[in-house]
Parts: structure tokens; C-alpha cells; sequence
């Protein structure tokens, strides 16, 4: 590149000096060609310190031809010299920010993937540690404190990691070259960057990290929100950079394997929070021992549930009353208005995982299940209250009964004292 | 009687009428000359002032060969006047023409070297247009040449 300017200042110096033996036409060629020049020079550096190499060029040009001026103003129309010259310099300014800006995102690249490693670190000795617990606190209830912790600190540190990976793919480019069609230059410096950041490892174990915190844990519908939220902002960010990458790694490297296995890892992600959503759900009922029958749509929960209750319904009259009533109370009481409406439905039918239509069918089952559990006959207790309600109406009228009434004058003797 | 005081009248309304509409002063001059590769139908373009002409019969009247325009550029520039002055490597002459009615009336053919223009090229230098060859120099108008000078 200096070898290119080197040359071209010595062909600019060699036409000015022969500028006097130039008929205007080759004054106002030689002066084309050497904006040409300086243009192509300006797209080409590929660093901040060859652009400004290209700066005294732009002052030499100017000064060389201002001699010439007249006749350029005349000759470049629709420009003129000072037009072209201005051209050069907002050239110039344009790509020596697109330097700093360059320059600006390598350094915060540099340190995001620094705090991304440690993460990265953090986050295998949690998950690890999290596998430990689980299994532990099976057997040891003590250990269940610690295992919540450690799930709040894995949880907070994928997040802030995520968070970490999206910065980094968001500093690979500026984000005005991210909206529209891309240079070479920043071809390059997308791929440079990725590949020198480890941008592809780091989506890839993000998402098998996320994978893994799911397995190893059952979730909240506050849980469930707060990663499908994130989630869509990790995706929304591959999907503005991904489709990009994937026409330049086939390019650069012949392949696109890794693209395709980050977008699979998006697709099982999103997959296992959906599945995560019914497993967490399920495992409501499993602690009441309530064994439904698999289920991973709301067609599918709607089908279990009612199934569950038609058997119940099936077993009135033949097991024992005791027994039936219990798991009615517990199924109905305990897990369906207690936990799953509260908690499950409302997200379920938000995310169009369940429709209302869905949650009425069992709703009026259990309506149903109750009736046979509990039928509609004389009832005791309203007999009870009523009885109640009347001995205190009575209690009141006696204590109000108004006492005999106080000796009164007759009227006549009154009449007479007046 | 009344017929003779209207002739002044009627004298003015009929020289009103055959006068015709002169714009002036204009300046018709290119501020640099243009150098036109000739098609290989003979036709020369120049892109800038969109212009376009048949240079086959000036090259049959320099050289005598209807054919001699294959693969040569014209080096053309316009003088204030208007007139086009066009001559070409290894020419004789430079010729000058007048825009008609589709078509380049020569006005004017001067001699400059018998042994041909080796380099020429046009600078417009008012109300001369310089004909450069190498170091000399020659003025002309669209009559003929003005003044010459070698360096």
C-alpha cells in the first residue's frame, strides 16, 4: 500500500512538473485520474494509520492544481474543483470514522470475551455443582438451601453471559452496516472477528449451557418468562447477524456447518423451554403422586387431565370414599385452583401453549368430578346455619321487647291544672 | 390623404415583421477539448455535449481513404464563434465546421504541417484556439492561422 502511494505522489509530481508542456485536456485528465487515484486508496487501506497516509495526498492535489482552477471549474461540471476535492475529504472522514468506530468495538470486543471466558468457567463449575446438589437433596433436605442458591447463581450467571454474547455479536459490526448489504471490508471484519472472538463457540455453548440449566432444573412461570425473554432477544440478535455469516463462512471457508448447527441449537433451546413449561407442569401433579399420563401440547394436557378424571370419576362408588374424595381434593384443591391455575394457565394461554376453550373443558370435568365426589343433596350445614341465623333473630326480638311503660297522668287532670 | 398619413405606420408594422430575433452576445466555447475514439462505423460521439457526426469523409478528404478513421480519435473543440475546429493524429490539416441542419459545413481547411501533426491537442485561449504539437504552439481563428510559436 505505501509502495502504491509512493508511486502515484511520483506520477502526480512527474505530470505537474510537466504541467506547463500539458495541453488542458491532460491537465484536467491528469487531474481525473489522480482523484481516482486517492478514492481508490481511501476504500483500499485497511488501517487508520495507511488513511492517514492518504491526507497529505489530498493537500498536495489541492495545491498542485490550483493553478488549474479556472479550468477544472470549467472542465468537471457537474462538479468543480473545489466539489471534487470536498468529495475526497468527506470521503475521507467518513472511512477514518468508520476506523475509530472499528477500533472502538475491537477494544470492547477484547474485553467482553475476557468477561465471557471467566463466565464461561463459572458457569461449567455451577452446572456441575448444581448436578451434585440435585442428586444430594434427594436424600438430604438440608442440602436444599444450597441447591436454590446455587440455581439463583447459575441462573444470574448464564444470564449476564448471554448478555456478554449478544454485546459481542452486536460490536462485530457497526449497526448501520448490519441493516443493509455489506462491504468487503466489513465481510472481513465480520468473519476476523468472529473467528478471532470465538463468536460461533461461544452461541453454541451459551445455548448448550441454557440447555443443561434446563435439565437440571424445574422452573417457575417467572422462571419460564424470564428465559423465553432472553431467548428472544438472543435469537433476535442471531437472526440480524446469522443469515449474514452464514453467505460469508460459505464464502471464507466453504462450509456453513457451524451456522446451521447454532441455528439447530436455537430450535432444541426454544423446544426444551416449551417442553420444560408441561415437565414443570407434571411434576405439580407428581408430588401428590397424581400420575397423568405424558403430555407436551395443551391438547395433549387437556387429554390427560380429562382422562385422569373420567378414571376418578369411573372409581366413585367403587373404592373407598375416603380415598376418592382425597385425591379429589388434592387434584382439584391442592394442584389445579391451587398452583396450575394461579401460576400455569395464565402463562400457558399468553404464550398460545393452551386455549380458554381448553382450560373450560377442565374446569366443567372437574365441575362434573365434584358433583360425583360431592353430590348436590340436603345439606346439613345450610340447615345448621339456618338454625343459627334463626336463634339469633329470636335472642334480638327478646332483648328488644320494650319494658312495661311508665305511669302517665290522665289527660283530664292535665286539662284541669291548665 | 388619410392613406398617406398611415404609411409611416404601415412602414413600421411591415419591418416589425420581416426583422429576425438575434440573441447576443453568446459564447458557443468548450473549455477543453474533446477526444473522441471513433466507432467502427465511422461515427464519432462525443458523450459530453452530445454530439455526434460522420467523420468518414474528412478522413477521405485528409488522407484520400474512406477507411483511414478505423481504430483513430478525433481531438474537436468549439470556439466562441461556434465554429468546430477538428483535426486528428498525423493530420495535415485542421478543419473547420459550422452546425447546419443535421449536418458540418466546412468553413475553413489550414494547412499547419506538411508533414503531419505528430501530438495535437486544443486549448481554448480567447478568441484564439491553440493548437499544441510537442512544444509549438499555433493561435487560430476560423479563418486561418493567427500567430505561431516554438519553444
Amino acid at each position: 500500500m505505501k509502495k502504491l502511494f509512493l508511486f502515484s505522489t511520483i506520477i502526480s509530481l512527474f505530470f505537474f512538473v510537466n504541467s506547463f508542456a500539458q495541453s488542458d485536456y491532460e491537465i484536467v485528465e491528469n487531474f481525473k485520474s489522480n482523484i481516482k487515484q486517492i478514492e481508490q486508496s481511501i476504500r483500499n487501506v485497511v488501517t487508520l494509520d495507511e488513511l492517514n497516509e492518504v491526507s497529505p495526498k489530498i493537500d498536495a492535489l489541492r495545491t498542485n492544481f490550483r493553478a488549474n482552477k479556472e479550468l477544472l471549474d470549467k472542465s468537471l461540471y457537474p462538479d468543480n474543483f473545489d466539489k471534487s476535492i470536498e468529495k475526497l475529504e468527506t470521503a475521507f472522514s467518513i472511512r477514518s470514522k468508520d476506523f475509530i468506530q472499528i477500533d472502538v468495538l475491537q477494544t470492547e470486543v477484547y474485553g467482553l470475551r475476557e468477561q465471557v471466558d471467566v463466565l464461561n468457567k463459572r458457569n461449567t463449575e455451577l452446572i456441575n455443582q448444581l448436578a451434585v446438589l440435585e442428586s444430594e437433596s434427594k436424600t438430604n433436605k438440608n442440602k436444599i438451601a444450597q441447591l436454590e442458591k446455587t440455581i439463583a447463581e447459575l441462573k444470574a450467571s448464564l444470564k449476564k453471559r448471554d448478555e456478554l454474547i449478544i454485546s459481542l455479536i452486536d460490536s462485530l459490526l457497526p449497526s448501520s452496516a448490519i441493516s443493509g448489504e455489506l462491504s468487503a471490508d466489513q465481510k472481513d471484519q465480520l468473519f476476523n472477528g468472529s473467528e478471532s472472538n470465538s463468536v460461533l463457540y461461544n452461541i453454541k455453548r451459551s445455548i448448550r449451557d441454557n440447555l443443561r440449566f434446563l435439565d437440571v432444573t424445574t422452573l417457575k412461570p417467572d422462571d419460564v418468562a424470564e428465559i423465553k425473554r432472553e431467548q428472544q432477544e438472543f435469537s433476535r440478535v442471531w437472526k440480524s447477524v446469522g443469515p449474514k455469516m452464514v453467505d460469508i463462512y460459505a464464502q471464507k471457508k466453504g462450509n456453513a456447518n457451524d451456522l446451521k448447527e447454532i441455528d439447530a441449537a436455537f430450535n432444541s433451546w426454544h423446544d426444551a423451554l416449551r417442553d420444560e413449561v408441561w415437565n414443570s407442569i407434571r411434576e405439580e401433579f407428581s408430588i401428590y403422586n397424581l400420575n397423568l399420563r405424558n403430555f407436551s401440547s395443551g391438547n395433549e394436557f387437556t387429554n390427560s387431565v380429562t382422562a385422569f378424571i373420567n378414571d376418578e370419576i369411573k372409581n366413585v362408588g367403587v373404592r373407598d370414599e375416603t380415598q376418592v374424595k382425597r385425591t379429589y381434593t388434592e387434584f382439584a384443591d391442592s394442584v389445579w385452583f391451587g398452583t396450575i391455575k394461579p401460576q400455569w394457565v395464565s402463562y400457558l394461554i399468553d404464550n398460545k401453549m393452551m386455549t380458554d376453550a381448553q382450560k373450560d373443558t377442565i374446569e366443567t370435568r372437574l365441575s362434573e368430578w365434584k358433583e360425583k365426589v360431592e353430590p348436590a343433596g340436603f345439606n346439613w350445614l345450610y340447615l345448621i346455619i339456618a338454625a343459627l341465623v334463626v336463634i339469633v333473630v329470636v335472642l334480638l326480638f327478646i332483648k328488644r321487647k320494650p319494658s312495661l311503660p311508665k305511669f302517665e297522668p290522665p289527660l283530664d287532670d292535665m286539662k284541669e291544672t291548665v | 390623404m388619410n392613406l398617406l398619413k398611415l404609411l409611416p405606420l404601415l412602414f413600421l408594422f411591415f419591418a416589425a415583421a420581416c426583422s429576425t430575433l438575434v440573441l447576443q452576445p453568446a459564447d458557443f466555447n468548450y473549455p477543453v477539448e474533446s477526444v473522441i475514439s471513433i466507432g467502427d462505423d465511422g461515427i464519432a460521439k462525443d458523450e459530453r455535449y452530445s454530439l455526434s457526426f460522420n467523420t468518414k469523409p474528412l478522413f477521405f478528404e485528409e488522407s484520400g481513404d474512406s477507411l483511414a478513421y478505423v481504430g483513430k480519435e478525433i481531438r474537436m473543440i468549439r470556439n466562441t464563434q461556434g465554429y468546430y475546429f477538428i483535426t486528428s493524429k498525423n493530420f495535415k490539416n485542421v478543419y473547420v465546421f459550422s452546425a447546419d441542419e443535421s449536418a458540418m459545413n466546412m468553413k475553413s481547411k489550414i494547412l499547419i504541417s506538411e508533414t503531419g501533426i505528430l501530438n495535437p491537442a486544443f486549448n481554448q485561449r480567447n478568441p484564439y484556439v491553440e493548437l499544441m504539437d510537442g512544444s509549438n504552439k499555433t493561435k487560430l481563428t476560423a479563418e486561418g492561422i493567427e500567430s505561431e510559436e516554438q519553444k
